[in-house]
Formats: C-alpha cells, structure tokens, sequence
C-alpha cells in the first residue's frame, strides 16, 4: 500500500468505529467521535511500523492524521447541529419547494434554542437554578469567549453583532 | 472581503500548494538548514498534498465556525454576561428568535447556491440536493435522526 494512504486509512477506521459505537447506543455521539479517534492512532502506528519505522514522514502522517480527525469531528458535529444542513434536508424532502412561513413551522428559533438549552443543560454546561439559566462547567465559556476575539481579529466583529 | 470567502481562501491556499510542490520537484537540495529531506516520486508528493489538504480543510472549517453565529455558543455568552442572575428560558427564546437564528442561514444558502427563491418559494438546487444527500445518508449509517 502506498505510504501517503496510512492517515486515510486510520481515518477510515475512526469513522467506522465512531458510526459503530454510536449506532449500538454504547456512548453518546461526541465520545463516540473521541474514542474513533483514539482507534484511529494504533492503526496509523502499526502501519508505519510495517513500513519501516518512525520517520519524518510518520511525523507528517500524524498531523495529516489529526486534521483529517478534526474534520471528520465537524462533520459528524454539522449533521448533528447545523441549521444550514437542517434546511437544506428540510427543501430536499419537499422537491416542490417551501415558502419562508413553511420552513419556519418545520424547523425554527424556538425548536433550535430548546434543543440547544437541553443540550448545554445534559451536558452540564449550563444550570437551571430557581427557573433561571446560571453558566455550570467553563469549557464552553472559554470556546464562547476564543470565538468571539477570533472573530474580532479575522472579521472584525463580535459575536452576535455586525 | 471578497464576497465568496471560502472559495477564495480555497483558491489561495490550493495556489500555494501547487506553487510548492512546483519549487520542491525543482530545486536540487534538501532543506538545508533542518535536515527534512526533500519529497521523492509522485508518492510522496501526494502525501504533502494530503498533508496540505488536510490542513488547508480544518483551517477552512474553523474560519467557517468562526463566521457564523453559533446558537450554543450565543446562549452561553448571554447567560455568562448575566452573571449570577442568570436569564430565564423565555428570555433566552426571546434574544433569538428566527431573524437571528434562521434567516442569515437562509441568506447563506442562496448565496451559496445550494437554494434558489422562485415566486417566494426556497427550493435545494442540485448542489443543494448533492450536500443533503451525503448528510442524510451519513445520518443514516450513525441511526441518527434529522438534527438542527
């Protein structure tokens, strides 16, 4: 097999084991994603043992390995939580098309925010104290907060503003 | 801004890739001053266009992540600016409701060519219908259902 497919293969691998994992209900999508991941690493490694060892190219196919990884984690993460994909899905089951008050009774703010709020809450990220939302873990206010200075410096705005 | 930003960055970045594999093929010596030997045969200028697609992909990822709004993220940053008071669900719902949350994705999809508007209808266009496709069946190979 030729050398540069090794991170593909790995790929494959942890694609294939996050679909397994998830589809028998094991664990949940997002560790099901981790633990592909983490499947994925022994197969790149045995392969580029029974090529010959650690190289320069083993140091390559390991970050070639880990952003294909990371692509493959928002890609599951778009099926699960993308609007775009949601509406899009949402016109290719109704090939006649839908009219803007059509959509908005399949698909809309409020569903997208409850399922949101269940979410954060499941996870522990938010708090519902007293019928008040309360931030809980800080991991999600720390990627909330390196977003927002991102998208200062590359777009020159903030989160939710112009 | 360039109106389409993605294609753009893809453009500059796969222009880049080309113009390096150019200069590596024809350039007599290694990297001197790291000691990373120079890439030999076609193979192995195939695993420095993986290793750059791959690359160049989870940059266009996270800058697309960067653009758009995402929905988890504003409900965490406006409950964490309400410090101990918290905000109440309805007020949340409130804050963002479908002019936030659905209509610039809508705008995105026309701009994007994956819909068209006629007579006031959205309709998938087939590069839409190719995109839904694959999500739909990668759903389907997870058991998942539609998401959003």
């Amino acid at each position: 097999m030729a050398r540069f497919l090794f991170p593909l293969v790995a790929l494959f691998a942890n694609a294939a084991l996050t679909a397994l994992v998830f589809r028998l209900r094991l664990r949940p999508l997002l560790k099901a994603v981790y633990i592909g991941f983490l499947a994925g690493l022994p197969v790149l490694f045995t392969l580029e043992l029974a090529a010959g060892g650690f190289s320069w190219n083993c140091a390559a196919d390991s970050i070639t390995y880990g952003a294909l990884s990371y692509c493959h984690f928002h890609f599951v993460n778009l099926g699960e939580t993308a609007r775009r994909i949601r509406l899009l899905r949402e016109l290719y089951e109704n090939p006649a098309g839908l009219s803007r008050g059509e959509l908005l009774s399949r698909y809309n703010a409020r569903e997208i925010v409850s399922l949101r709020l269940a979410r954060l809450e499941g996870n522990g990220q938010l708090v519902l104290k007293n019928g008040r939302y309360v931030s809980g873990a800080p991991a999600v206010i720390a990627m909330a907060r390196i977003l927002d200075f991102m998208k200062r410096a590359l777009l020159k705005r903030s989160t939710g503003g112009n | 801004m360039p109106k389409r930003q993605t294609k753009t960055l893809l453009f500059i970045f796969f222009a880049v890739l080309i113009a390096g594999c150019a200069w590596l093929a024809f350039q007599p010596g290694g990297f001197a001053v790291s000691g990373v030997p120079r890439p030999r045969g076609a193979w192995e200028f195939m695993r420095v266009a993986l290793y750059v697609t791959a690359l160049t992909l989870a940059y266009m990822i996270t800058y697309s992540a960067v653009e758009a709004d995402s929905p988890s993220l504003l409900i965490a940053l406006a409950v964490a600016r309400a410090g101990e008071n918290g905000l109440p669900p309805d007020e949340i719902t409130r804050l963002l409701d479908d002019n936030a949350l659905v209509t610039p994705r809508l705008a995105d999809l026309l701009k994007d060519k994956m819909a068209a508007l006629e007579d006031g209808r959205y309709i998938a266009t087939p590069k839409g219908r190719l995109f839904a496709r694959i999500f739909i069946f990668h759903r389907a190979v997870l058991g998942a259902g539609k998401g959003g």
